[in-house]
């Protein structure tokens, strides 16, 4: 009945993408070398097969730094919601404060992640909470303003309703509001996901013990063979985001299964 | 009954209350000097154009705004502790029905609000499921309703606690004509069954002469009563009343009170 506003992958489609641009991507790599005669090529553009070896060879290095990443930066992504929706719930619940508050936030994310990394590095000296302060910082701020707009698109005869009810504070809060606004808390997570990795990985850029980004840096300043695993650190870093982003979808069609485009057709 | 004093029946006693909303330096007067007692057991409508005032009044009493003058008591108590008191339901013109909630939860949630234990929500739920009907979908979410059924689990979460009195706030008119003329007979054998006070807000004529003991006629800016009609029909209101001459009579009856305002420029219905 209801046209579902997102849009819908079909596995077929999704294949022939995939193959059109491993062709693409095979094709520009050998054009690189033996067409336009590129400089060190192999460097700038390696062979798509060369890079997949690579990946498979080092799968234990890959999949190790890999988590480390992944798990600082889920870990972030969760405190840095939790301090989003504090801050939602909070603005919500009092003007002032909204107006005192919203425009701190908005400064905080003019600040440039590359550059506030190093000074949060420098202060704490611990790469393990740098990166998680950091992927909660770019995190808390997409999950504030979506849950604060969610909060105030509850109708306003949903509130009466509430009222005629003489709810206490925490039942206004735990009976509609909360619930209410988990869409659009979700739709706030879904775009912190790929920020929360990626702000782990500058911290770990600027000289982690472990994790995906310190391989990334290491493999900028050797040779041909490092040029691979410098693109297999890329995809493995892709990797993480759709995971990441993937176990949001997920959670979100657990928790809210009433939104429309969850909805099962028929009774 | 006839032996309770006048104030032991009155159910709610509106008297002299005006409503202005600030609007810049002077303010809209929404009604104006409004006074009307309703009594226990009784259907009354409110009846009017839109800019009528008919809503605020019904907000009024359900303490959903502050009168700028006057009292309004209802089983004489301020609506403020009326609600508190858990006097009256309220049944809006759409449903609001919390769509993560099931048809069953729904008409819990005010339940849980006044703090009931599980089983005797149950008890309740599964009475006032029957009660509109919707036994069958308890289970379902509102999404997997029609519109008509959304609107009767609103009147069973409205019920639930078993408030003395029923405000409705043009429930059906956003139904199709058949289903609003089902609800309506719905309504009174819900009415008959419960013994509450109704105070419906409808612009519909016909809804108003089918549904009401009395009929408040209320005229435009600033809202006033202009008539209240008492209508005498077959209290059983059988379906084929609709067509009848006494039916068409307290049309008209209502219809003139229109034609006599200001140039006949209504719209009713």
């Amino acid at each position: 009945m209801t046209t579902s506003s997102k849009p819908t992958f079909s596995a077929g489609a999704v294949f022939g993408w995939v193959l059109g641009l491993i062709l693409l991507w095979e094709l520009a790599a050998w054009a690189m070398q033996n067409l336009f005669h590129v400089n060190s090529a192999k460097l700038k553009l390696p062979y798509l097969h060369d890079v997949l070896y690579t990946m498979l060879t080092n799968i234990p290095v890959l999949l190790d730094s890999g988590t480390k990443t992944f798990g600082n930066a889920l870990t972030g992504l969760l405190l840095g919601s939790l301090i989003g929706a504090a801050l939602a719930f909070a603005m919500n619940r009092a003007k002032s404060l909204e107006s005192t508050i919203a425009p701190y936030l908005i400064f905080s994310q003019m600040v440039p992640i590359i550059g506030l990394a190093p000074i949060v590095f420098g202060i704490i000296h611990d790469a393990q909470y740098s990166r998680i302060i950091m992927a909660a910082y770019v995190t808390f701020f997409p999950v504030a303003i979506n849950t604060l707009k969610g909060l105030k698109s509850i109708r306003k005869e949903h509130l009466e309703l509430m009222f005629s009810y003489a709810p206490s504070r925490w039942q206004l809060f735990s009976k509609l509001q909360f619930t209410a606004s988990l869409p659009d808390l979700f739709i706030g997570l879904k775009l912190a996901a790929p920020l929360a990795i990626t702000s782990a990985i500058v911290v770990e850029l600027m000289g982690a013990p472990d994790g995906i980004g310190v391989i990334m840096v290491t493999s900028l300043y050797y040779g041909t063979a490092s040029a691979y695993m410098f693109w297999s650190t890329v995809f493995t870093s892709i990797g993480i985001g759709v995971l990441l982003f993937s176990i949001i979808s997920l959670l979100e069609r657990l928790v809210t299964p009433w939104q429309p485009e969850f909805r099962k057709k028929g009774g | 009954m006839e032996e309770l004093a006048v104030s032991e029946r009155l159910a709610i006693q509106v008297q002299d209350a005006s409503v202005i909303f600030p609007n810049g330096g002077n303010g809209i007067t929404a009604i104006q000097d409004i006074s009307l007692n309703i009594y226990r057991n009784e259907f009354v409508s409110l009846l009017g154009p839109s800019g009528c005032g008919k809503s605020t009044l019904i907000r009024l009493m359900s303490d959903l705004i502050q009168p700028t003058l006057g009292t309004i008591a209802i089983e004489q108590n301020n609506p403020s502790e009326a609600r508190l008191l858990r006097k009256f339901g309220i049944v809006f013109q759409s449903p609001i029905l919390m769509e993560w909630r099931t048809v069953r939860d729904n008409i819990e949630l005010p339940l849980e609000i006044s703090g009931i234990l599980k089983k005797a929500r149950r008890a309740i739920s599964d009475e006032m499921l029957e009660l509109v009907g919707l036994t069958k979908f308890h289970k379902h979410y509102p999404w997997q309703l029609s519109g008509g059924m959304q609107q009767r689990v609103a009147i069973a979460r409205a019920l639930a606690l078993n408030p003395s009195i029923l405000f409705m706030d043009e429930p059906f008119s956003s139904l199709d004509e058949f289903t609003k003329e089902r609800l309506q007979t719905e309504l009174l054998r819900i009415r008959e069954k419960t013994k509450k006070t109704i105070v419906f807000v409808t612009h519909s004529i016909s809804e108003a002469v089918y549904l009401s003991d009395r009929i408040v006629v209320l005229s435009a800016h600033p809202g006033r009563i202009h008539s209240i009609i008492d209508v005498k029909l077959d209290p059983s209101r059988p379906s084929i009343i609709r067509e009848s001459e006494a039916f068409y009579d307290y049309m008209k009856q209502v219809r003139n009170c229109f034609h006599h305002e200001v140039g006949g420029s209504n719209d009713d219905e």
